[in-house]
């Protein structure tokens, strides 16, 4: 299993739903929140944790949700709310102040992006990356695409391990990585120069591969075995589009 | 089938390729044995079209499937004609497959195959690379044999009519590098292989012919045995090691046979039968 995705493997709806109606609902929710106020973005962003945990992935998405947007969220909190000026700052004790203006502007900002991290997190914990690829060669979507979704994924794993290699075989070489920035960053250009013209070397080799095997060689592949498809889930996906589309015609015209 | 004319190939300021030619029949098992930097990659990757466009400069000469250079053949005619599995499996990788299964059916699914026919192609070479337990696993999780294994399998699965087998067998213990050839023997007879090798044993019993690449320049000297005997080609590439052990044992206590180099062998079913016949002797 690879190391660098975070896909839950399970059997609910949410797993079993054709992954292009799961992304057209997650870009759905990322429009909404540009309109939602912040009191419904904080509750929409529970509502998805709920619906992860029915999941039963909640543990996974919830621990990535906080790890991810509480130091985020704080920080937004304490620059909106106590640290940019505003006409409306108050006293609390001392030196410190807030600004409820501020603090409100925070909620949004970090209610926002609370909503978009949650979708998110639901999203890919429950869509196992080579079913989105299936689902987008089927849709016939360019095999480019679906390309620079997946090699990220697969080749991250391999540069980290070949990274460890190459720090490995510069330490027992007499390389220090350890010592003053200086010296971490004198290091630092001893293992990036090897581990870059490598993954160079590779791209070129793999991009020959990739033309040998005839990818993109025509606008659309085969798929063995495509995700499943309903004329439910169809109409759910325009359904949404068109959504999206009202929703970004109201944001621009008001 | 593949016609390779005066090919000069330069790298950087270096020639690679110096004026190589050559000419490969249908069915027929090519083996091109070279040291390391004789210029065996580079022909490899003329002869698969790999080149044409890419960082090396072609000086002089051409590349010619049926009579025209690849060039003219487009994406899919060429991945469904020759394939190049090359010495580094990790990087014959597609990055794109999340499973070995996935991996080998790659290139079919490219080239717009019927659903029915992808998975007979996949089926079949799992099977044929001895690959079926490994059908749900990472590629980038293999060893660096299995990976060959699945390099060449995914090769297989495009059912090319020209293989080009770069230094194959590097990553492969002698069971693995056996069954190897096994498979290539098991290939249809109208499939052509070229294996590029630094080592003669592996490819001896195997080829029907036999090239020596050397400094970019390519000979063959009639035919197998009158190649390996070449002293120039005994000083870069060396004799089979069950020749060597003949000739040692020639040198040190003589044999029930005269031995020389017309008799020599070069293959262990050669030196078995030799054997046999000192013993009932």
């Amino acid at each position: 299993m690879l190391n660098s995705s975070i896909y839950c493997p399970g059997e609910s709806s949410l797993h079993r739903a054709n992954p292009l109606t799961k992304s057209t609902g997650l870009f759905t929710v990322v429009v909404t929140s540009f309109l939602l106020p912040p009191p419904a973005l904080w509750v929409v962003s529970a509502i998805i944790l709920l619906i992860g945990l029915a999941c039963g992935v909640g543990g996974s998405v919830i621990w990535r949700y906080v790890l991810l947007s509480l130091p985020f969220t704080l920080a937004v909190f304490v620059f909106h709310g106590a640290i940019l000026p505003r006409s409306d700052m108050q006293p609390v004790l001392g030196w410190l102040h807030y600004s409820l203006t501020g603090l409100e502007h925070a909620s949004l900002v970090g209610g926002r992006i609370s909503l978009i991290l949650a979708s998110s997190l639901l999203f890919v914990s429950t869509t196992a990356p080579a079913t989105l690829l299936r689902a987008l060669d089927a849709a016939r979507w360019p095999p480019g695409l679906s390309f620079l979704l997946a090699s990220p994924l697969l080749l991250l794993d391999q540069f980290t391990g070949r990274a460890r290699a190459i720090s490995d075989a510069q330490q027992t070489r007499g390389l220090s990585v350890d010592g003053s920035p200086w010296r971490r960053l004198q290091a630092l250009r001893m293992l990036l120069v090897p581990l870059l013209t490598s993954a160079l070397a590779d791209a070129q080799e793999r991009s020959h591969v990739l033309t040998a095997r005839g990818f993109r060689a025509l606008p659309y592949r085969t798929v063995i075995d495509p995700p499943a498809d309903t004329r439910f889930q169809r109409f759910l996906r325009w359904s949404l589009a068109v959504f999206m589309a009202m929703e970004t015609a109201f944001m621009v015209l008001r | 089938m593949i016609e390779v004319i005066d090919l000069h190939v330069g790298f950087a300021s270096s020639d690679v390729l110096k004026g190589v030619s050559l000419r490969v029949a249908q069915g027929e098992r090519l083996a091109i044995l070279g040291g390391n930097g004789s210029g065996k990659s580079t022909l490899a990757g003329w002869l698969a079209g790999w080149f044409s466009g890419g960082t090396h400069r072609l000086t002089a000469g051409g590349c010619l499937w049926n009579g025209k250079p690849w060039d003219d053949y487009t994406l899919v005619e060429r991945a469904a004609t020759v394939q190049l599995v090359g010495q580094f499996p990790a990087q014959h990788i597609s990055g794109r497959a999340f499973t070995v299964a996935e991996e080998i059916a790659f290139g079919p699914e490219n080239l717009g195959l019927p659903h029915e026919e992808i998975v007979t192609r996949r089926d079949e070479t799992l099977a044929a690379c001895h690959l079926e337990h490994l059908a749900g696993r990472d590629p980038f999780t293999l060893s660096g044999g299995e990976q060959q294994r699945l390099v060449i399998a995914s090769a297989l699965a495009l059912r090319p009519k020209l293989m080009i087998l770069d230094e194959p067998f590097s990553n492969l213990d002698p069971e693995a590098r056996s069954h190897t050839l096994s498979v290539l023997n098991a290939l249809p007879a109208d499939v052509s292989v070229i294996i590029m090798d630094t080592n003669p044993d592996t490819v001896l019993g195997w080829a029907n012919r036999l090239f020596v690449l050397h400094e970019g320049k390519i000979s063959e000297f009639g035919n197998i045995r009158a190649t390996l005997f070449d002293p120039t080609v005994i000083a870069t590439i060396g004799l089979p090691a069950v020749t060597r052990c003949f000739l040692e044992i020639e040198r040190g206590s003589g044999s029930a046979e005269n031995l020389s180099r017309d008799n020599l062998p070069l293959t262990f079913v050669e030196a078995a039968a030799i054997l046999r016949r000192s013993r009932s002797a």
